[in-house]
């Protein structure tokens, strides 16, 4: 059943992909593999985890098939990844699922043949296959199908004609390597592996930190070890209350600066956030690595360190307010966006660190809930068309808008920019450009064939 | 085991597999005259040299350095799965920055599976 729904596979794969760009293709992909992880891992596909990470993976096929951006196939394809690592090994942490997925995808074969190689455990004879009867249960009946749809056509030229539309003449030597590249790739994902002994000691670690298992240092140690932390944290948030302070006073007194000193004002704020949101939690990191999360005197540094962690939050608010004035008065962008996406998983890792110091959990906690956390994220933002709502925002909001910026986009804005060309008097070149886009975009919709259809092809019929 | 006796026995093998994987591939792309048959053979001792070079320096060196403490089977397990993803990460790099063109992509498919199958072939030596 399993090889039968490999060769299925094999067949679509070509079928779907052959020569063809993105669109309902991957869609399809995304849905079968579903179905045949699904079928061929049945007992792993009750697991919630495998659950959600399979409809993940099918919103990002969706969202590919309803604006195919760079984004959305990106956040496919990582889907898929942590699809097959879940089912691989679904009690493992999302990182340890990307590299068992990516292992599994492209050379399980190849890893169960060498175990297959080694394994002390003699095989059980294998059932030989029985080639003959399977020539008669499909050669017979196509040889007799033939003979009888040879016959018919001579006896109805309607029923001829049907069956001169079938055209296989797409079947070549390059679309049957593919079909074999589509067999060797759901013959993988159909046998999924693990990579040790990174995935036993992965599942073997938990979030907690354990005093047991922590090198031994005596109470003095511990006690400078706190002063020194004590005196750096307690610098440090003087340091970043006199920041603030300046940075609320400058953000207060904004509106008065000339755009170029606006822009520098942001841009060098973001960069400041950068540099010290890592570096606090590096040193947060570094005090609260071991022991002296349970030394009894503690309590001092910890407040200090909650202060300080609530201290970087204002910091991260301030910078986002000072983001959104700039993307008030000159529209979004990529980048705007991404310094918002940035302040927000910089929030995020800021969370998490004051639960790792509070619980005290240890460092792969941090590593896997921010990694969770940035996949979520990752499929989230696939589903949004960026760059239909960053032209809407600039055309209908923005104080200052840059044309030009909008028109190198993608073609998904494309039908919003020509409504706009026509409800507008804009500049010939701009004009000009914005219908050569949506001419161009026509065209390729009407050029598309059915697998690289697109949610846009059904907007022009 | 000799690693130099074990890379030439291994090279000889991937040479082989190399030659055809990507004479098939470039065949079915460009198309193969009976002018090119020559080149053919040609091309296996420029394959021959590659597979021995790259089978010396990027899969020999995993067995030298840990021969004394682990198995081939130990090895393989650590070492194998890291290599293949790199590899496939690098491969697919050159594809896609080279925009998948025909040689480019021929070249690189025919270096994953030849790289992955020598793996198999010089570290399955000492298990029979």
């Amino acid at each position: 059943m399993k090889n039968i729904a490999t060769i299925i596979g094999a067949l679509l794969f070509s079928t779907f992909f052959y020569k063809q760009n993105i669109g309902l293709n991957l869609s399809l992909f995304t849905i079968f593999t579903i179905l045949l992880l699904a079928i061929s891992n049945t007992s792993v596909f009750k697991k919630r985890s495998v659950i959600l990470t399979a409809i993940a993976y099918l919103i990002t096929g969706i969202a590919v098939f309803l604006y195919k951006s760079n984004l959305s196939i990106i956040a496919n394809l990582f889907a898929f990844f942590t699809l097959v690592g879940n089912v691989s090994e679904s009690k493992s942490s999302i990182y340890v699922k990307w590299i068992n997925g990516i292992y599994t995808a492209i050379v399980a074969s190849f890893s169960l043949y060498f175990d297959s190689l080694s394994s002390e455990v003699k095989n059980v004879k294998k059932k030989k296959i029985n080639y003959a009867y399977w020539f008669k249960i499909i050669g017979i009946p196509l040889v007799v199908l033939i003979i009888f749809i040879s016959l018919y056509r001579n006896g109805n030229p309607l029923f001829d004609e049907l069956i001169s539309k079938i055209d296989l003449s797409f079947i070549n030597i390059q679309w049957l390597l593919l079909a074999g590249l589509g067999y060797y790739l759901f013959y993988n994902i159909t046998h999924p592996i693990q990579i040790e002994p990174a995935t036993v000691t992965d599942i073997n670690t938990g979030n907690i930190l354990v005093e047991n298992n922590l090198k031994s240092v005596s109470n003095k140690e511990l006690e400078n070890e706190k002063q020194l932390g004590v005196v750096l944290i307690l610098l440090l948030n003087i340091l970043i209350i006199l920041f603030l302070a300046t940075d609320i006073y400058t953000l207060q007194n904004s509106h008065q600066l000339r755009a170029s000193e606006f822009s520098y004002f942001v841009h060098s704020g973001i960069n400041a956030l950068i540099a010290s949101i890592v570096l606090a939690i590096i040193i947060i990191i570094y005090f609260f690595r071991g022991s002296l999360n349970f030394y009894k005197k503690n309590n001092t540094l910890k407040n200090l360190t909650y202060l300080w962690i609530f201290l970087n939050v204002i910091l991260v608010i301030i910078t986002a307010i000072k983001d959104y004035g700039y993307i008030n008065s000159f529209g979004f962008t990529y980048k705007r966006i991404g310094v918002l996406i940035y302040l927000f998983l910089t929030f995020i890792g800021l969370v998490t660190t004051f639960f790792k110091v509070n619980k005290i959990k240890n460092l792969w906690y941090l590593f896997r809930k921010n990694a969770q956390i940035a996949f979520v994220l990752l499929i989230v933002s696939a589903t949004i068309n960026w760059d239909k709502i960053i032209t809407y925002y600039n055309i209908n909001y923005a104080e200052q808008m840059d044309t030009q910026y909008l028109i190198n986009f993608s073609d998904n804005n494309t039908f919003l920019l020509k409504d706009y060309a026509e409800n507008n008097t804009l500049n010939s070149e701009y004009e000009f450009d914005i219908n050569t886009k949506h001419r161009n975009y026509i065209n390729d919709l009407n050029d598309n064939s059915w697998q690289e259809t697109i949610y846009d092809n059904f907007k022009i019929k | 085991m000799n690693i130099i006796e074990n890379t030439s026995k291994t090279a000889f093998k991937a040479t082989v597999l190399a030659t055809i994987i990507f004479w098939i591939l470039v065949a079915s792309q460009e198309g193969l005259s009976s002018d090119a048959i020559p080149f053919v053979f040609i091309s296996i001792i420029l394959i021959f040299i590659i597979c021995f070079i790259a089978i010396l320096f990027s899969i020999a060196p995993f067995y030298s350095l840990n021969e004394q403490k682990k198995n081939n089977k130990q090895i393989f397990k650590i070492y194998f799965p890291f290599y293949a993803i790199i590899l496939f990460s690098l491969c697919s790099y050159f594809m896609i920055t080279g925009d998948f063109e025909s040689i480019i992509s021929c070249f690189f498919t025919t270096t994953f599976f030849t790289a992955i199958q020598s793996w198999i072939w010089f570290f399955k030596t000492s298990i029979k």
